[in-house]
């Protein structure tokens, strides 16, 4: 099997000629220090990986990093930025949204590896009103195709719907706060799914106008608010689950798969994230990497009913020798890779101390995992 | 149900709005304030983080728990100063430098003050300076820091190198935690203790108190 062909029957929980393994999102920084500076299809192929290549088209997104510029992206949605500080070690970016009934601000830090927000976007419950004038930008089709095009056979093409993150609970933090959403839901739970709402239709408007006929092999869901680390099950039963099932529901009647990520802990919510009606489930992180869950125990849950991607505990593991590399593979394709529907993948994002070598080890250790 | 009780019974569903009902009461009706305290809110507190290390109850749970009982809190703060009731011992909390998550360290801060320690938080992005500089100025018993990020872990090193060089570092626990935070870690840095969660952290820094006492 090829790449492809070997993530794809994995994804349809089947049984490839052995396991799949990639990596969660190579990094840019860790390119350009680790790997030579080559983009991340180049290092997937030199470390023998299975590439999967996450899409990505700049809509104003928070993350957006370094140095980003004012934008008229409507006439109802006018992003005026200052750089108040402009180090790449240590820039801070102001933004103030122009809209027809009034203005929005937040702040964001950032550094060369990642960028993170200082200040919320929604301050006051009011606030998500004016959300209606945020524009829901379409994907550049032609981009697309080349893009699949150039990885062929080496791998898949991730996509990603519309927002700051794809769930809209976990976008909802991105605006609002986590902390401050949880209290909410026990506040003002109507405000709440008011809010959940708004967002909701902006992204079925996405998924319908771009991502019909978009030359994805999987569309990346969820995100990090809605791991159980920080979410408790009734609340993810009530706040992510019915507006992530539409969501799936509106990317199958789009043709594509999914993928849902909880970023961290899945423990209490196995059955509620099968119910979200995902194909696939990530990131299996494990508790030295902020996860929660007990690897026997989620296989039990979900293994047939999705296909689970992750595991990998790339701080602890990916950064240590190719000996407990090698190791780690072998355990992780005995808990999760029985039967198939497996792919085997980094947690989370990595930046630093995972040197090509261990890469390579990683690589070898997994194509030794055959069905 | 006697009204201690029903405070912590109260608290552990998160009604604020009952237990600072029933701590004016429970004052009113004559009730010590430290009786108050420990038998109704922090015996409240100790349920909901007993539960939580237990996987009984998640992070919404405790936050909510924590926010009924900072309602009572309010109420019990002044009358506790009043009556010269001391805390169990000082922390001074943050999150790295460049790290602003903050429910972690927020709900280890929660898990502390119900139990019965005073906090000095000094909330999110905290450089390692003003770590030093607030474990000078306040002479805490426990300085706790905490990072949910790799890239912002190395934060906790450059705390504890400071108070070295402060010349302060024997005058001070050091806790450490955070998501990806492991007792490897916190052994390599010369942290005095790691706890994997929040309420494992509040039991932690309330025995340093209480063995330093």
């Amino acid at each position: 099997m090829n790449s492809k062909e070997r993530l794809l029957t994995a994804l349809r929980k089947g049984t490839p000629d052995r396991v799949p393994v990639t990596v969660h999102q190579w990094q840019d920084y860790h390119l350009k220090y680790y790997m030579n500076g080559m983009d991340a299809l180049d290092a997937f192929k030199t470390c023998g990986l299975d590439a999967s290549i996450q899409y990505f088209e700049a809509m104003g997104q928070f993350w957006l990093p370094g140095r980003v510029e004012s934008k008229k992206y409507s006439e109802e949605w006018i992003d005026e930025v200052e750089i108040v500080r402009d180090d790449v070690n240590d820039m801070v970016v102001h933004h103030t949204i122009h809209t027809p009934k009034g203005k929005l601000t937040y702040k964001t830090g950032g550094n060369e590896k990642t960028t993170w927000i200082t200040e919320f976007l929604i301050k006051n419950p009011e606030d998500i009103y004016l959300l209606k004038y945020m524009p829901v930008p379409k994907l550049d089709q032609r981009a697309i195709a080349k893009e699949y095009d150039r990885i062929g056979d080496d791998g898949i093409l991730r996509g990603f719907v519309w927002g700051d993150q794809a769930g809209c609970w976990q976008q909802a933090c991105c605006y609002y706060d986590t902390m401050p959403m949880v209290y909410a839901t026990i506040d003002e739970p109507q405000w709440v799914h008011e809010f959940l709402d708004i967002l909701l239709e902006k992204k079925l408007q996405f998924i319908y106008e771009s991502l019909k006929g978009a030359k994805f092999d999987l569309i990346e869901t969820g995100g990090g608010a809605s791991s159980s680390t920080v979410i408790s099950p009734a609340m993810f039963k009530e706040f992510a689950l019915p507006y992530d099932r539409r969501i799936h529901d509106a990317l199958h009647d789009a043709g594509h798969i999914s993928s849902y990520h909880t970023c961290g802990g899945m423990r209490g919510i196995f059955d509620l994230i099968v119910q979200t009606g995902t194909d696939a489930s990530e990131t299996l992180s494990p508790k030295a990497v902020g996860g929660n869950i007990e690897g026997p125990e989620l296989y039990e849950a979900m293994h047939g009913k999705v296909c689970l991607i992750g595991g990998m505990d790339q701080i602890n593991i990916l950064t240590s020798t190719p000996a407990e590399i090698r190791k780690e593979v072998r355990r992780l394709f005995d808990v999760f890779g029985q039967g198939g529907g497996y792919i085997m993948s980094c947690a989370d994002h990595f930046f630093d101390d995972v040197p090509k070598e261990n890469l390579l080890a990683y690589a070898q250790a997994a194509r030794e995992c055959t069905y | 149900m006697p009204i201690l009780e029903e405070i912590s019974a109260a608290l552990q569903v998160g009604n604020g709005k009952k237990v600072k009902e029933l701590v004016q009461n429970a004052l009113d009706s004559g009730m010590d304030v430290n009786d108050v305290l420990i038998q109704g809110l922090i015996a409240g507190m100790d349920v909901i983080g007993g539960k939580f290390r237990n996987n009984e109850v998640y992070v919404p749970e405790v936050l909510i728990a924590a926010r009924a009982m900072h309602m009572g809190m309010d109420i019990l703060k002044p009358l506790l100063s009043a009556s010269g009731v001391e805390p169990v011992g000082k922390v001074v909390m943050g999150t790295t430098k460049g790290d602003l998550h903050d429910i972690g360290k927020n709900l280890v801060g929660m898990m502390m003050e119900g139990a019965g320690l005073e906090i000095i938080d000094l909330g999110v992005d905290v450089a390692a300076d003003k770590f030093v500089a607030a474990t000078q100025e306040h002479k805490p018993d426990i300085l706790a820091i905490s990072a949910l990020l790799t890239t912002t872990m190395p934060g906790m090193k450059n705390v504890i190198e400071g108070l070295a060089e402060a010349g302060i570092r024997d005058q001070v626990k050091v806790i450490v935690g955070g998501a990806p935070v492991t007792q490897k870690f916190a052994r390599e840095i010369g942290a005095d203790g790691y706890a994997d969660d929040a309420a494992s952290a509040a039991e932690m820094a309330k025995n340093f108190c209480l063995a330093a006492q």
